[in-house]
C-alpha cells in the first residue's frame, strides 16, 4: 500500500499570538459583550414583568423575575407538538442536505463531464429569482403530489440538493490536492468509494458547517410552514411565536419565554457541532 | 302457527327496518366539516370557547379551525397596504391552487378588491333565503362589505380611532385634565405645553399621531370637511383644497416638531399598540389611536390616569369625526360547503357567537389575572350591554373610555375608501405623506402626483 | 475519441449531479417557465392571465419610478453590504480561530445574534437605535457626538439595517472559519522559517488559501444582496421616503398586495438578468483570483 510511506500533514492551523494572549482575551471579550447581547436581552425580556416591558431606559435585569412565562407558556399553546414537529423537520432537512448536497457538490467539483459548466450556471440560475413568484406554481405542484398540510414540501427539496449548499461544498471539495483522488485511483477506488473515503472525511468542517446553517434554517423557516400547513397541530415553533400575537395584545414575556426555548437546541447544537469545524483533520498524503 | 310465523317475520323486517333506519341516521349524522381561516384555535381564551361552544350546540356541522396565524381582529389598518400581506398571500395561494377554506376573516377594507376579482362569494341568496336580517349591523359595516349591490361577508368587529391623553401630564404641564383639545389650534397649544425637550432630542412629546402614514392623512381630511375620492368613488379628489390643506396642517405640525425624521425617530423605537407604547412609557402626552388601546392601558398601565376624547378638527364643524376599520367573515370562490360555512358565519357574527366567544375569553382572563375588556362589536346595542356587564370588574375610567367608544359608533359612522383600489390608496396617499412630510415635496406636489397615478389606476381599472 | 474512463467519469459525474437535476426538473424547472410567461401577462392569480406582451417591461423602465428608486436602494446594500459583511465575517473568524482558552464559548456568544429571532432582535434593534433613549445614541453622546436618527431618518435607514445584518453575520462567520481550519499548518511553518511578518502571512498564506471560500461568500453575497426583503419587512415598511423599499419588497406588494402577480414577475425577471449578468462576470474573471490547490 502505497499509505505505507505516507507523509503525515497536520492540516487545521491556528494563529499562536503568544504575547498577546491578554490582549486576544480583551479583545474577544468585549466583543462577546456585543455580540451575547441579543441573548442577555431575550432572556431577560422573557421574564420581565408586564410593567417593565416598556419602562425607560430598559431595564436588563428585572426587579422580579417572572419564571411562570415558561409554565405558562408551555400552557398556553401545544408547544411540545410544535416542537416535536419541527424537529422532524429539521432532521429531515438536515439528514437530506447532507446526503444530497455532498453528492451532487462532488460531481460539480471532481469530475468531467460535457456540460458540466453550463449546468453549474444553471443551479446558480435557481437561487436568483425571487421565491414570491414561483411560490405558487410550486404550490400548485405539491397539491397534485397531496402535500397540502404535510410535511413534505419543508424539506423534500433538502433531498434534492440545496443549491448554496452544494455551491459551498463545491468550493471546499476544489481544493482538495488532485494527487490524493488520482492515488486513490491507481488503488482501485471507484468514484463511490473516493467520494465516500477520501473526500468525505476531508471536507467534514464544511460537512458540519453546512449541516448548522440547513438546521438553523428549517428551525427558523417562518415562509413555508405559512404557506403549506394549515392545521394547528402541524404548525412549526417559528409560527407558534406569532401566535402569541392575538386579539387582546402580544403576550411579550411567554413569547419571549417561547423564543428563548426554541434557539436553546439551536446553540447546544453549534457548541457541540463547532468541534467538527474547528478539528485538526490529520490526512495521509501520497509520496511526494 | 302461521301467525306465528307471520309475527316472526314481521318483527324480522320491522328488526331490519330500524337496522337500516338507524344505519342511516348514523351515516347522515356524519356532521359537514366546515373549514374555517382566523379562528386561532392554538391558545387559550374566547376563541377555543367559541369553537367548542358551536360544535355543541350544532349536530350537523363541526367548525375546523385551520390556519391559526391568519387573525381575526388584529388591530386592523396595517402599515402600508393597509391589511396583513403575509395572510393574503396565503389566502390568495390556496384559491389559486384551488384549495380554499370554506370560511375565512376578511379585513373589510381589503374586501372589494377580492371581491370584483371573484375570489368570494355572493351571500345575497343565502340572505333572502334567511330572510336574514342585515339590519342588526351598523349600516357603515354593511356598506363596506357591499360591492356592487352583492353583500360578501358579514361584518364582524370594528374599531375607531381618538384622542388618547394622559391627565397627570396635564396636571403637570398646568392644564385642566378634563378638557381635551377640540381644535387643531388648541391642539398645538396644548401639545406646546406638554414637549420637553433635551437639545434635539424629546424628552417628552406633547401630541402625535400613531396612525399608518396613510391612516393619518385620511383622519385629519375628514376632520378638515375633505374627501379621497367622488362619492362614486370612480374619481379621486386628493388635489381637493380640502385636502390638501390636511395634508399641509401635518407638514407645519411635523416641523413644527423638528422635522419628520424627529418624529419618526421618536415613534420608531415603539411598536404602537404593545406594551412598548409611548404613551404608556409616560413619554407621550397625547395621541391618536384606536379604541383598542384601552384594553392596553388596562393591562400594561392600569395606573395610568388617561382620557378619551374624539380627535381635535379644523374647525368644530368636523369635531367628532373619525373612521373605523374591521373584518368580516366571507366564503372564498370554490369552497366546498358554502351553505354550512353560511351557517357558521351567521352564527360566529350572531349574539350568541360573540357571548360565547365573550364568555371564553373572560374566564381565560380572570384565570390568567388579567383584566378583561370586551372589543367593539357591530352588532346594535351590543356593546353598551356588554360593557354593563363588566362595570363592576373595571374601574370607572376604563368604564368611562368603554361608554365614549361605544355612544360614537353609529349606523353612518365613517370608514376608509371602499374600493377596489383601496390598498393602492392607502399606500400611495402613505408615500405622498411620507414625500411632504420629509419635505421632497410641497403637500400639492406629492397630492398632485398621487392623484394622477391613483386616477389612473382607477380608470384602468373601470375601463376593463 | 473519448477514452473509456472519461467515458465512464461523465456517468458518473451525472450520476452524482443526479439527485439535483431531477429536483431541479420535479419542483423548480415548472415554476420558473411559469414566471416568465406570467411577466409577458396580467395576472392577478384569482383568474386566468391575459396575454401583453410587454407591456409589463415597458410600464417597469418607464411608467414606475419606484421600480428605480427601490433598484438604486438595493445596489446601496450590495456595494455597501456585501464587502461589510465579508470583511465582518473574516475580522470575527479570525479572531476566533486564535488558540486561546475558552474558545468554544466565545464562538457560541459570537454566533448568537444570527441565532435568534427576528421577533426579539427586531424588538431590541428599535431600542438600541432609539435616536432619543437608544443605547447606541447615549454612547455616541458621551463621547461628544450627537448621533442621527438611524431607521427614521431618510439618510441613515440604509446604514442602520447594514448594521443590524453585520451584527448578525454568524453564518458567513461559520464559514470562514470551516475555510481557516482548511489551512494546512505547514504552510505557515515555512513562512516563518522564511521570517514572514504575521501581516505577510495573512496576505501570502491564509488569504490565497481562503480566495475558493470568498468567491463563495461574495457570489452567494450578491445574489442574496439583490435579494434582501425581510429587514426592510419588519423593520422599516420601506420607509421613511421610500428609502428601504428594496426591489423585491416592492415586487412582493405588488404580487400580494396589489393582485399584480404578472407584473411581479417581469420585476424579478429584471432582477434575475441583473443578478445573473453579475454572477457571469465573477465566474468569468474567478480564475484570475481564486486558488484551488
Amino acid at each position: 500500500m502505497s499509505m505505507a510511506g505516507a507523509k503525515r500533514i497536520k492540516v487545521g492551523g491556528s494563529f499562536e499570538i503568544k504575547p498577546g494572549k491578554i490582549l486576544a482575551h480583551i479583545v474577544l471579550l468585549l466583543g462577546a459583550i456585543v455580540f451575547v447581547f441579543p441573548f442577555v436581552w431575550l432572556v431577560s425580556t422573557s421574564v420581565k414583568p408586564d410593567y417593565e416591558l416598556f419602562s425607560f431606559p430598559p431595564v436588563l435585569i428585572p426587579s422580579t423575575f417572572r419564571w411562570d412565562n415558561y409554565t405558562r407558556m408551555l400552557d398556553y399553546l401545544p408547544f411540545f407538538t410544535f416542537l416535536k414537529n419541527t424537529l422532524y423537520v429539521t432532521v429531515m432537512n438536515v439528514v437530506g442536505t447532507l446526503i444530497s448536497s455532498s453528492m451532487v457538490a462532488y460531481g460539480f467539483a471532481r469530475l468531467k463531464f460535457p456540460g458540466k459548466n453550463v449546468l453549474f450556471v444553471v443551479l446558480l440560475s435557481t437561487m436568483m429569482l425571487p421565491q414570491q413568484v414561483t411560490m405558487i406554481p410550486q404550490y400548485l405542484i405539491f397539491r397534485n403530489l397531496g402535500w397540502i398540510d404535510a410535511f413534505p414540501p419543508l424539506y423534500i427539496q433538502a433531498w434534492f440538493g440545496i443549491p448554496f449548499q452544494i455551491f459551498l461544498l463545491r468550493q471546499f471539495m476544489m481544493t482538495i490536492p488532485q494527487e490524493l483522488e488520482e492515488a486513490a485511483k491507481i488503488d482501485g477506488c471507484g468514484y463511490a468509494r473516493t467520494f465516500s473515503q477520501i473526500i468525505l472525511p476531508l471536507v467534514k468542517p464544511a460537512l458540519a458547517t453546512i449541516a448548522v446553517l440547513r438546521a438553523m434554517n428549517a428551525w427558523n423557516d417562518f415562509m413555508g410552514p405559512l404557506i403549506y400547513l394549515n392545521s394547528t397541530e402541524k404548525m412549526t415553533m417559528s409560527i407558534g411565536l406569532k401566535l402569541f400575537q392575538s386579539v387582546s395584545g402580544t403576550e411579550w414575556g411567554m413569547m419571549m419565554a417561547a423564543a428563548t426555548v426554541m434557539i436553546t437546541p439551536i446553540i447546544f447544537l453549534f457548541f457541540f457541532a463547532q468541534r467538527f469545524f474547528i478539528q485538526g483533520i490529520t490526512l495521509t498524503g501520497m509520496k511526494g | 302457527m302461521s301467525t306465528l310465523r307471520n309475527r316472526k317475520v314481521l318483527v324480522m323486517a320491522v328488526v331490519t327496518a330500524l337496522v337500516c333506519l338507524s344505519l342511516s341516521v348514523v351515516a347522515s349524522a356524519e356532521p359537514i366539516k366546515v373549514r374555517v381561516w382566523g379562528l386561532n384555535d392554538a391558545v387559550p381564551g374566547g376563541v377555543r370557547n367559541q369553537i367548542k361552544v358551536f360544535n355543541e350546540t350544532h349536530d350537523d356541522i363541526k367548525i375546523v379551525p385551520e390556519v391559526p396565524t391568519v387573525n381575526n381582529q388584529a388591530s386592523s389598518g396595517g402599515a402600508v397596504t393597509g391589511g396583513d400581506l403575509s395572510n393574503m398571500q396565503k389566502l390568495l395561494t390556496a384559491i389559486a391552487g384551488g384549495n380554499p377554506p370554506d370560511l375565512t376573516t376578511v379585513d373589510r377594507f381589503a374586501l372589494p378588491s377580492w371581491a370584483v376579482r371573484n375570489a368570494l362569494m355572493p351571500l345575497n341568496d343565502f340572505i333572502a333565503a334567511d330572510n336574514y336580517d342585515m339590519n342588526k349591523f351598523y349600516q357603515f359595516t354593511v356598506n363596506e362589505v357591499t360591492v356592487d349591490g352583492n353583500m360578501y361577508a358579514l361584518p364582524s368587529g370594528t374599531d375607531g380611532r381618538y384622542l388618547f391623553w394622559n391627565k397627570d401630564m396635564y396636571k403637570n404641564a398646568g392644564l385642566d385634565p378634563n378638557a381635551p383639545p377640540q381644535t387643531w389650534e388648541e391642539l398645538q397649544a396644548y401639545s406646546d405645553k406638554l414637549t420637553i425637550k433635551r437639545g434635539r432630542t424629546f424628552q417628552q412629546m406633547g401630541f402625535i399621531s400613531q396612525l399608518a402614514p396613510g391612516g393619518s392623512f385620511y383622519l385629519y381630511t375628514l376632520l378638515n370637511g375633505g374627501t379621497f375620492m367622488s362619492e362614486d368613488a370612480r374619481s379621486m379628489t386628493l388635489t381637493d383644497p380640502k385636502t390638501v390643506e390636511a395634508l399641509e396642517w401635518m407638514v407645519e405640525w411635523y416641523d413644527h416638531l423638528g422635522g419628520a425624521e424627529t418624529v419618526n425617530a421618536f415613534l420608531g423605537a415603539f411598536q404602537s399598540g404593545s406594551a412598548n407604547d409611548p404613551f404608556m412609557a409616560g413619554k407621550l402626552a397625547q395621541l391618536v389611536m384606536g379604541d383598542w388601546h384601552i384594553g392596553n392601558i388596562a393591562r400594561y398601565n392600569p395606573k395610568m390616569d388617561f382620557g378619551m376624547a374624539p380627535v381635535p378638527a379644523a374647525t368644530p364643524e368636523y369635531y367628532g369625526r373619525t373612521w373605523f376599520g374591521g373584518w368580516g367573515w366571507a366564503i372564498p370562490r370554490g369552497a366546498k360547503n358554502a351553505e354550512a360555512a353560511w351557517v357558521v358565519a351567521k352564527w360566529l357574527t350572531s349574539e350568541e357567537g360573540i357571548r360565547a366567544n365573550m364568555e371564553g375569553e373572560r374566564a381565560y382572563r380572570e384565570s390568567a389575572k388579567l383584566p378583561f375588556v370586551p372589543g367593539l362589536q357591530v352588532i346594535k346595542g351590543l356593546n353598551e350591554q356588554l360593557t354593563d356587564e363588566i362595570r363592576d370588574n373595571l374601574e370607572p375610567k376604563f368604564i368611562e373610555a368603554l361608554e365614549f367608544r361605544n355612544a360614537n359608533i353609529s349606523d353612518d359612522s365613517k370608514v376608509r375608501h371602499i374600493s377596489p383600489i383601496a390598498s393602492e390608496i392607502y399606500s400611495g396617499t402613505g408615500r405622498a405623506v411620507d414625500a411632504a412630510l420629509y419635505h421632497r415635496q410641497t403637500p400639492r406636489e406629492a397630492l398632485e402626483a398621487a392623484q394622477e397615478e391613483m386616477q389612473q389606476l382607477l380608470d384602468e381599472f373601470y375601463g376593463k | 475519441m473519448a477514452s473509456k474512463a472519461s467515458v465512464k467519469e461523465s456517468l458518473a459525474g451525472y450520476l452524482f449531479i443526479g439527485p439535483w437535476v431531477v429536483g431541479f426538473l420535479v419542483f423548480t424547472l415548472g415554476p420558473i417557465l411559469a414566471s416568465i410567461y406570467l411577466s409577458f401577462t396580467d395576472y392577478d392569480v384569482l383568474n386566468p392571465a391575459q396575454w401583453v406582451g410587454l407591456k409589463n417591461f415597458t410600464h417597469l423602465f418607464q411608467g414606475d419610478p419606484l421600480f428605480w428608486k427601490s433598484l438604486g436602494n438595493t445596489f446601496y446594500m450590495v456595494v455597501f453590504g456585501v464587502p461589510l459583511q465579508i470583511l465582518m465575517g473574516l475580522c470575527v473568524a479570525m479572531l476566533l480561530n486564535m488558540n486561546v482558552k475558552g474558545m468554544a464559548w466565545y464562538r457560541t456568544i459570537y454566533y448568537l445574534p444570527s441565532i435568534v429571532p427576528v421577533v426579539a432582535s427586531s424588538f431590541l434593534w428599535m431600542w438600541i437605535l432609539n435616536p432619543h433613549f437608544g443605547i447606541l445614541n447615549n454612547f455616541l453622546y458621551m463621547i461628544g457626538i450627537e448621533g442621527p436618527g438611524w431607521i427614521g431618518s431618510e439618510v441613515w435607514s440604509k446604514p442602520s439595517i447594514l448594521l443590524m445584518q453585520t451584527w448578525a453575520a454568524g453564518s458567513t462567520m461559520i464559514i470562514y472559519l470551516a475555510a481557516l481550519r482548511g489551512v494546512p499548518t505547514h504552510l505557515y511553518e515555512a513562512a516563518s522559517i522564511d521570517g514572514a511578518t504575521r501581516w505577510k502571512q495573512f496576505w501570502h498564506v491564509t488569504l490565497p488559501q481562503l480566495t475558493p471560500t470568498l468567491f463563495f461568500t461574495t457570489t452567494m453575497g450578491m445574489i442574496n444582496g439583490f435579494q434582501i426583503f425581510s429587514e426592510s419587512y419588519i423593520m422599516t415598511n420601506g420607509g421613511p421616503v421610500d428609502s428601504t423599499l428594496f426591489i423585491v419588497y416592492h415586487l412582493f406588494n405588488n404580487a400580494f398586495g396589489y393582485f399584480k402577480m404578472g407584473y411581479a414577475s417581469a420585476i424579478a425577471w429584471v432582477l434575475f438578468i441583473i443578478i445573473m449578468i453579475i454572477t457571469l462576470i465573477q465566474l468569468k474573471l474567478s480564475p484570475r483570483w481564486v486558488h484551488y490547490n
